[in-house]
């Protein structure tokens, strides 16, 4: 056992930190509205930021954007411990980079597809010439998933898709929908399904914004009629889409901004340090520091499973009860960062985003409210305790 | 609305903080048994004490007067419980099982002749029930009791095994819940049955606490025959009438008192135990620790008020009694958690122990309220209750 990084790690982190402070514009980190274990003011999502393009075109040209995968479809043929690093360095600088396609897509596809789709999608990924969304939920399938009714029908060399998408996060910025269709309707629920891939500018696709709760349009409903495409879009085996899903879900799960936390709460701290209420510093209060230290316990626990997560895949382990565990500890952790914050702030943590006293650029308002986000998607807080329970405590499926 | 109590109220309050200065025996204040902590001596001093309550019409201030009680209204009732717990008076919860849950019941089920004989024996306090409900294999799913009871000419003859019967090696009487039709659904095969503890057949054994004392029992029945008339209600009517008695239990309007009491013991030690020089009350962690809980119980107190001026309207409190039992069980663990930190080492230390802050407490409270959250039903069959009966929701299936 050792907790420690080696040599080579220590040096590729210090590479990684010192290209972020260089290539980033000097604001960045302060500017962001990005709020650790919340996917509701993700800035792409609003408008493409001329800067944070910049920013991904430099980080495809060093081979950084897919790090972990192997050299032949664009990656860097590092270890999954060197992309956690870059991963909690990259969160940390509030960066922009990685997305749905780089850190949930590709990685099933390099386990799932056939060589003819890692050579179609990898290489496009690799060089962030193509974004992808996730159309998993239905109005009528969320923590149920296995429930979805968007249907797809053969016909000749193509799939005829209708149904409707919802909670589609950046669906209007992306490219291609990463999508679960019906393909059997006479298996059991989870039997009949397929994970295919659509081009977004196919005829037949509406995509219409919902607003969430910050303000933000990063949600949207999307709807399917008629929507033709190629039969080789189908990703894996027909009707096995279930089961690449689960492993999609788990690399999901893995995508924990721990690096944002530590940064986040680092600015807290320091807000609270050299904030005065009645000519003492706030960090003075014994009740703000207790609440601060047990922030710092759970910050360093979600480390300690984010470690251990890249420590196993590059053991050729899959990370399962791990990413559930993983990824209930840091969104509860983002609702507490955010729920801690406002209340040291008192009335000035109401303040949002362009307000004269906001303290920290309103980002705790904006995290309050968008921490919600973190506990529902991926699966809810209780779907994660769920999969604890089954699959790590060996306890048996609830049959309601 | 009105949050007062009337001048006739508060005279009446003082009447009995001054009868409690000379009635509660230095004794019992010296052996200091709380819950599920009595011994012999302890239990002789209760049942002496309440036999006296009793003698002033207050040990069943409710009953009607030709069976004991003095007819007292409930918010009496209520100033009545809540002095007799604060000051720690030989009162507790087999007190609470003879005149409320069980009497309770008797007085809405039983026959006039029935209702003579049970609730002036507890009125008077010359005698004390026992619970037969739990099994070894129902305890939260009550209504699957096994134990029989079969008619046999002109008795009953009832065989089972009974558990957690708390008080059952003390009690002269026990309040049965028996299967006496097995071929029903099984919530309309049970009846209600008042059983003499001293008729053969009937063994009790002891079930030593987490506090190291006897207070439950497992009860065994061998074809103990009873007479007819040990049938409280109707036959097969038992669980209706169980549940109504459930809901008495879960009445108790006394919680709020008995734990003001604890709060207040806390909030002294504060104020005069010194760490590192400075007062332990100035100490911001616990004061926010403490203010919670004088939140906490508040709330409790008006909950409690709320089942008593329910009862005065002659309303049957339900979900309402679920709740404030949920509450108050939950509170008494925070109280009993925030005790033991506030103590530190100290509160680890047992009565016996030189060093032991207000005679172990803290740590006999820690102990002593697991049990809370689960007799009664357990504090997530509180919640199905609240939320079947209170919020309409479906039944789980």
């Amino acid at each position: 056992m050792d907790f420690r990084f080696s040599g080579q790690e220590e040096a590729f982190r210090q590479e990684v930190d010192d290209f972020m402070k260089r290539e980033l514009p000097a604001n960045w980190a302060e500017e962001s509205h990005y709020w650790p274990g919340g996917y509701g003011t993700i800035p792409e999502f609003e408008e493409l930021d001329p800067a944070a393009e910049r920013f991904r075109r430099r980080l495809v040209e060093k081979g950084w954007l897919t790090l972990s995968w192997p050299k032949e479809y664009g990656g860097a043929g590092r270890s999954n411990m060197e992309q956690a690093i870059f991963n909690e360095r990259l969160s940390y600088h509030r960066a922009p980079g990685p997305g749905v396609a780089t850190l949930i897509s590709g990685p099933t596809i390099l386990l799932f597809g056939s060589d003819e789709a890692k050579k179609e999608w990898l290489p496009k990924i690799a060089r962030a010439d193509i974004r992808f969304w996730l159309a998993y939920s239905e109005p009528n399938a969320g923590s149920d998933l296995a429930a979805i009714q968007t249907r797809a029908v053969e016909d000749g060399d193509n799939l005829v898709i209708d149904g409707q998408k919802t909670w589609s996060s950046g669906a209007h910025v992306s490219d291609f929908a990463w999508m679960l269709v019906r393909t059997d309707p006479n298996a059991p629920a989870h039997k009949g399904i397929s994970l295919v891939i659509v081009d977004n500018k196919s005829e037949g696709i509406t995509i219409r914004p919902l607003i969430n709760i910050c303000g933000f349009h990063s949600f949207n409903e999307v709807f399917f009629d008629n929507v033709r495409i190629p039969k080789r879009n189908i990703i894996g085996e027909r009707n096995r889409g279930w089961y690449y899903a689960m492993a999609a879900l788990d690399f999901e799960r893995l995508v924990v901004p721990v690096g944002g936390f530590k940064r986040t709460f680092e600015e807290l701290v320091q807000w609270a340090a050299e904030t005065k209420h009645y000519g003492e510093a706030l960090t003075d209060e014994p009740l703000i520091r207790d609440k601060l230290a047990d922030l710092a316990i759970d910050i360093e626990v979600a480390y300690m499973f984010f470690w251990q997560t890249a420590w196993m895949l590059d053991r050729g382990l899959v990370p399962n009860i791990e990413a559930s565990v993983l990824k209930l500890v840091a969104t509860q952790l983002s609702r507490k960062l955010a729920n801690t914050a406002v209340d040291v702030m008192g009335p000035y943590g109401e303040l949002e985003r362009g307000a004269k006293w906001a303290p920290l650029k309103g980002r705790m308002c904006t995290g309050y409210l968008d921490c919600i986000s973190g506990l529902v998607g991926a699966g809810t807080s209780e779907i994660q305790r769920s999969i604890i329970a089954i699959r790590g405590l060996g306890l048996p499926w609830t049959s309601s | 609305m009105d949050f007062r109590f009337s001048e006739e109220e508060e005279t009446f309050r003082e009447e009995v903080r001054k009868w409690l200065k000379e009635a509660i025996p230095p004794r019992w204040t010296e052996i200091d048994a709380g819950l599920w902590e009595e011994t012999e001596e302890s239990w002789a001093l209760l049942r002496q004490f309440q036999r006296k309550l009793g003698q002033k019409g207050w040990l069943a201030p409710a009953y009607p007067k030709e069976y004991g009680g003095s007819e007292m209204s409930h918010v009496k009732r209520l100033i009545l419980a809540e002095e007799l717990y604060y000051h720690r008076a030989p009162v507790g919860i087999e007190m609470e099982i003879s005149v409320n849950w069980v009497g309770g019941a008797i007085s809405l089920f039983g026959t006039e002749k029935q209702k003579k004989k049970y609730l002036t024996e507890v009125a008077k306090g010359e005698s004390c029930f026992c619970l037969g409900y739990s099994e070894p294999n129902s305890g939260s799913d009550l209504a699957s009791i096994q134990t029989r009871a079969v008619e046999d000419g002109d008795s009953w003859v009832i065989n089972g095994q009974k558990t957690w019967c708390s008080f059952a090696h003390y009690a002269n009487y026990c309040w049965l819940g028996a299967r006496t039709d097995p071929n029903v659904p099984k919530h309309k095969g049970i009846s209600m049955f008042v059983i003499d503890m001293k008729t053969p057949g009937i063994t009790v054994r002891p079930l030593i606490n987490i506090l190291g004392r006897h207070s439950f029992n497992e009860v065994f029945l061998d074809d103990v025959r009873v007479p007819k008339d040990a049938l409280i209600g109707e036959k097969n009517n038992g669980w209706y009438q169980l549940a109504m008695a459930l809901d008495f239990e879960r009445s108790l309007i006394g919680t709020a008192a008995a734990n003001q009491r604890l709060i207040e013991e806390l909030i002294q030690y504060v104020k005069e135990a010194k760490r590192s020089g400075n007062s332990l009350g100035d100490d911001p962690l616990i004061r926010d620790e403490l203010a919670k809980l004088a939140v906490e119980n508040e709330v409790l107190r008006m909950m409690c008020y709320r089942i008593a001026w329910m009862y005065s309207k002659e309303l049957h409190p339900s979900y309402e009694s679920s709740m404030s039992l949920l509450f108050s069980s939950e509170l008494l663990r925070h109280t009993a958690n925030v005790g033991m930190r506030v103590l530190g080492h100290y509160g680890e230390l047992a009565q016996d122990s030189k060093w032991a802050v207000f005679n172990a407490r803290g740590m006999r409270t820690y102990l002593n309220c697991i049990s809370i959250g689960v007799g009664g039903g357990t504090n997530e069959i509180q919640r199905n209750i609240v939320a079947m009966r209170g919020l309409g929701l479906p039944r789980q299936q």
